[in-house]
């Protein structure tokens, strides 16, 4: 076509044709949020299910009452839920279980703020409690159940005392333990041989002597780390320190520990984050040797059986900064109650069902790879899987506990951003200054 | 006349006929309403509203329920502050939402990674695929098999793209260890301060590019051979006539290629969301911290509805303003 | 001249390997995909013979995900949509185009301005209306949104400008309604703009993410995008099997475009600039 002077058509026909242009992208697949693959174990053989005791508590109104749970199947947590709906109809008289099923853990957690604000969260919601649940208390969009627990025969005192705590904010508890958690510390014996390391280190000074020693003979990373804040919250604790709930965010302590992590990135230069070393989270990086050393916890015994049956690999607890002294952070999955419920009796007969002791002694038998949370079970889990062995009674009795701020989401989000850039434009701030605006922000 | 135009022409007699007949006959219709030749106006204009806004109807209704009302509701966010979980508990705080995103550093490093993305994207998405659509023009019939190969990456999901491309540049991958030729070192591309930026750029033009050169090679299908022939009888020579014909010739559709392309880049997301695996978003240290990145963080990760949806509002005036200055700058070259 | 044919030949074979290189750029990222999906995870990013080459990775993802369900899923909503898309935005592309009533060139504007907003923006607000109307899980949710198209509406609205005017007067000054019009001339003469959106719609619904993952919580509700992602986060984001996801979720579209290629191509370019 010839150039002629651009009439107000053509103007509209540019606007519109660049706006639909923008459209193109805007309709273009949106994104997948890539999920930090949810600690969980292996495939599993068919489970052999054991035989359902008479349930033990007054029995529920005649009309059948509709109680919708939400979880995400992530590994064999679907044949879990497949094994325990099926007794549901004798065990669970008068109340049909919908199950609102999340694609991923992350999307469960990203939507949840959403649902809750619509009314439609799911009644019982299965969660562990390194999510944002502590933010969701003082919204009061889940409920206590210290009263609810009263129709029901559930007995806390089946769960060690940390668990039933760490649920427990002033008094209100917020979530019936269903397994047990901890965190640990990963070795990546081969990487660690290679580089002629023999002995295991008993403190964080040593750690970072040996990342040097790996990063020197090998040229691997270290250490890996996934940074979120439950990872980057291992190294806090690992130098005596804290978020306590948002009362003590810039503690000496917690300066220290994250200083530590981050001169390990910028001074040494022998630590990296997953990404950098092209994996989606740090057990990827350990089970593809690309790293020597990472926080964990009991997650990878059922990843590396799966993936990399060859490496070996062994899983302690956490070193500290003082030499012969180690921790572990004991936290657990469990479920709780969204406010919108529209029956809540009905919700906690839910929960009820779903922690009896044939349901606790069918994580085992389904091999879940988590640890059931009533102590009665660990030993038998622990027979089960030798890899779990150093975490003893006493170990995780001892354990310390998630105690995040309560505006959990935002102060990550916060915490991250100032993280990468400590890490990755050194100079640009410190690691006190961090913590004190975050202080300031998030405290109380 | 009448009987020339009751036949319905098909295929690529059609498409000829569009676009070297159209203009004349155009021409002629309009002389023929001006002189009254045809009347058709007047007497219908009545049952000519309701047949329009019967065939609209549809469309109207969705678009309202749709598009109109959500974004209503976001220029009313722009103004509040909203509890994340009592969405009903709302306050009014007039421009204070606006005022914050002026004085926050992470809004103006947004920002800037846009403006830095949007100068190295458009540009060289325009100038590669018009040099693509004109070597492709000049082949013969092998064109179809090139033009279809260029079209695929944009027909592919953004996130399997993207997946794949972060699998290519992880340090000691094909690409990652293929770019050490240029200098660069070998490192994960996506995941280092420097070079995440330029990743995005890459992964963002791969995808869009096959677009534009499909633009472009019918643009060029549109040039008059004639004026080819009579600039080559005056003597100029290939890049001579590719000055003075081709790229005036180009004209409107290098503008479209512009505007839509500075739109779109506008809005990236899709990529750098990809890239962090959605943990920690603008990473590294906001290297990719893009606009829209910006947005989906204050809404969905921060709990700040109201932010967001005013800096939601801000994007809209720029795209508004970006578009009107480029047509602007384009019009009077 | 021979030494003239000797350059034009050299200038031949310069472009055709010039083409071929960036055709081989642009199609390198999914052929790696295509290769490492049939790699055994051990061998993931070396170059391994041909007989190492194994479809576990496909018989994992086929064997661990209900992906029957999903395509049907996928294939049932974007089958929807497009009857629906390529229905409605038609009708409005006519009408704002041909049909001068009052406020025609208003509701066009709003159409345009509608295209500039990020959706991300305001996906709360229609995942509060979905709520609402009781759709969460359901294929409407999936459908009803993506109907009307600002794009389409505008692509169909530069087809129409194109059309040449006399054939809808000559219809009218043989008496024929605007309606009749439209379905008796200008649809029939727009049926290359018309198999472009029903491909350009059928593409973005098929690899649509966000919303399906916003609005649907019920498994067999999934569309393949959704499910295919579930599947990294359950089964350690193998890369090979991740790859596999991408070729099951892309193949089809590639197939769809190559069928259709020769309608979409030629339309997409010319209607738009008029």
């Amino acid at each position: 076509m010839q150039t002629k002077r651009m009439s107000r058509r053509e103007f509209l026909t540019l606007v519109g044709a660049a706006s639909g242009a923008a459209l193109l992208a805007a309709c273009q697949p949106k994104v997948a949020p890539t999920a930090t693959p949810k600690p969980t174990a292996t495939p599993p053989p068919k489970p052999t299910a054991t035989p359902l005791p008479k349930p033990t508590a007054t029995p529920p109104p005649a009309a059948p009452v509709e109680v919708s749970f939400g979880y995400e199947p992530g590994g064999n947590i679907q044949a879990y839920y497949d094994v325990l709906f099926a007794r549901a109809a004798e065990g669970l008289p008068g109340i049909t279980i919908e199950p609102v099923v999340y694609p991923t853990y992350d999307d469960q957690l990203h939507l949840l703020p959403t649902q809750f604000a619509a009314g439609t969260a799911p009644a019982v919601i299965r969660w562990d409690n390194a999510a944002p649940w502590t933010q969701y208390a003082a919204e009061e969009v889940i409920l206590p159940l210290n009263d609810l627990l009263k129709e029901t025969a559930i007995d806390l005192n089946a769960f060690p005392k940390a668990l039933v705590d760490g649920w427990t904010i002033d008094g209100k508890l917020y979530a019936i333990p269903m397994y047990l958690q901890n965190s640990a510390f990963v070795y990546n014996l081969d990487v660690l041989e290679e580089a002629g390391i023999t002995t295991l280190p008993t403190s964080m000074q040593e750690v970072r002597q040996v990342a040097k020693t790996v990063k020197e003979k090998t040229g691997k990373s270290g250490l890996v780390i996934l940074p979120n804040l439950f990872h980057i919250h291992q190294y806090i604790l690992a130098f005596g320190g804290g978020w306590n709930y948002g009362r003590t965010i810039n503690s000496p302590e917690n300066v220290a520990g994250l200083q530590f992590l981050v001169d390990m990135f910028v001074e040494d230069e022998t630590a990296s984050t997953s990404q950098q070393l092209g994996t989606a989270w740090d057990g990827e990086a350990i089970s593809l040797n690309k790293a020597a050393m990472s926080d964990g916890g009991p997650w990878y015994i059922g990843f590396m059986k799966a993936v990399a049956p060859n490496v070996r690999y062994s899983l302690l607890p956490i070193p500290t900064n003082q030499p012969g002294k180690f921790f572990v952070v004991t936290y657990g999955g469990g479920y709780s109650i969204s406010s919108s419920a529209k029956d809540p009796v009905a919700a906690i007969k839910l929960v009820e069902f779903l922690s009896t002791e044939a349901a606790q002694e069918a994580i085992i038998t389904t091999e879940l790879g988590f640890v059931p949370a009533m102590t009665k079970f660990l030993d038998d889990y622990v027979a089960k899987t030798p890899e779990y062995a150093p975490f003893t009674e006493s170990v995780l009795s001892q354990g310390r506990k998630l105690d995040y701020p309560p505006k959990m989401a935002e102060f990550e989000t916060d915490l991250l951003a100032g993280f990468e850039q400590l890490v990755f434009r050194p100079g640009t701030t410190t690691v006190q200054e961090l913590l004190d605006s975050l202080q300031s922000k998030y405290g109380q | 006349m009448k009987n020339h135009s009751r036949r319905l022409l098909r295929g690529s007699a059609r498409r000829s006929f569009m676009r070297r007949a159209l203009p004349q006959m155009v021409a002629r219709a309009g002389a023929g309403i001006r002189t009254g030749l045809i009347q058709f106006r007047s007497p219908r204009t009545r049952s000519e509203w309701s047949a329009g806004y019967a065939l609209l109807l549809p469309a109207l209704l969705l678009l309202v329920a749709w598009f109109l009302y959500p974004v209503a509701q976001l220029f009313l966010l722009s103004f509040q502050t909203v509890s994340k979980f009592h969405f009903s508990d709302r306050t009014f705080v007039g421009f204070a939402n606006y005022a914050y995103l002026l004085k926050d550093p992470a809004f103006a490093n947004s920002l800037r990674i846009v403006l830095v993305f949007v100068l190295l994207v458009v540009p060289a998405q325009t100038v590669l695929s018009l040099l693509l659509a004109s070597v492709l023009q000049s082949v013969g019939r092998a064109k179809v098999v090139f033009r279809t190969a260029f079209f695929i990456p944009y027909m592919t999901s953004t996130v399997a793209v993207t997946t794949v491309f972060m699998q290519l540049f992880v340090a000691g991958a094909p690409a990652a260890s293929a770019a050490t030729v240029l200098g660069l070192p070998n490192r994960t591309w996506y995941a280092d301060v420097k070079l995440a930026l330029p990743f995005l750029v890459l992964v963002y033009v791969y995808m869009y590019i096959g677009l534009y050169i499909v633009t472009f090679v019918s643009g060029l299908q549109t040039i008059p051979r004639e004026l080819y022939e009579a600039a080559t009888v005056d003597g100029a020579n290939a890049w001579a006539r590719f000055r003075y014909v081709t790229v005036p010739g180009l004209r409107p559709f290098v503008l479209f290629v512009v505007v839509a392309g500075l739109i779109q880049a506008i809005q990236v997301f899709d990529q750098a969301y990809v890239i962090t695996g959605g943990h920690v978003l603008g990473s590294p240290a906001g290297a990719t911290a893009t606009l829209v990145i910006y947005i989906y963080q204050q809404a969905f990760r921060l709990n700040a509805l109201g932010y967001g949806s005013a800096a939601a509002v801000l994007l809209l005036l720029i795209v508004f303003l970006g578009t009107w200055l480029t047509r602007r700058i384009l019009r009077e070259e | 001249m021979t030494h003239h044919r000797l350059v034009r030949l050299v200038l031949e074979v310069v472009k055709y390997a010039f083409l071929t290189l960036f055709g081989a750029i642009m199609l390198a990222p999914l052929l790696f995909a295509l290769y490492t999906s049939l790699q055994d995870p051990a061998d993931y990013l070396t170059l391994v013979r041909p007989n190492r080459l194994t479809l576990a990775n496909y018989k994992f993802v086929i064997t661990h995900a209900p992906i029957a369900k999903w395509y049907f899923n996928t294939a049932f909503v974007t089958a929807c949509t497009i009857l629906g898309a390529v229905t409605v935005n038609t009708m409005a592309g006519y009408a704002l185009s041909r049909i001068k009533f009052p406020g025609r060139q208003f509701i066009f504007l709003v159409v345009l301005a509608i295209l500039m907003v990020p959706f991300q923006a305001y996906l709360i607000p229609l995942y509060l209306i979905v709520a609402r109307l009781g759709w969460l899980n359901s294929y409407q949710a999936l459908i009803v949104p993506f109907i009307f198209n600002p794009f389409l509406v505008f692509f169909m609205r530069q087809s129409y400008e194109t059309l040449p005017q006399e054939l809808e007067d000559a219809a009218a000054v043989d008496g024929a309604g605007r309606i009749t019009t439209f379905l008796r001339i200008a649809v029939p003469l727009s049926l290359t703009a018309i198999t472009t959106q029903a491909v350009l719609s059928g593409t973005w619904t098929w690899n649509a993410f966000m919303v399906p993952v916003t609005m649907t919580t019920d498994r067999d509700y999934y569309v393949l995008t959704v499910g295919l992602n579930s599947l990294q986060s359950q089964y350690y984001t193998l890369p090979t099997v991740q790859m596999a996801g991408v070729v099951l979720l892309t193949i089809p579209v590639i197939v769809m475009f190559v069928a259709f290629q020769r309608f979409i191509v030629p339309s997409l370019a010319t209607t738009g600039l008029r």
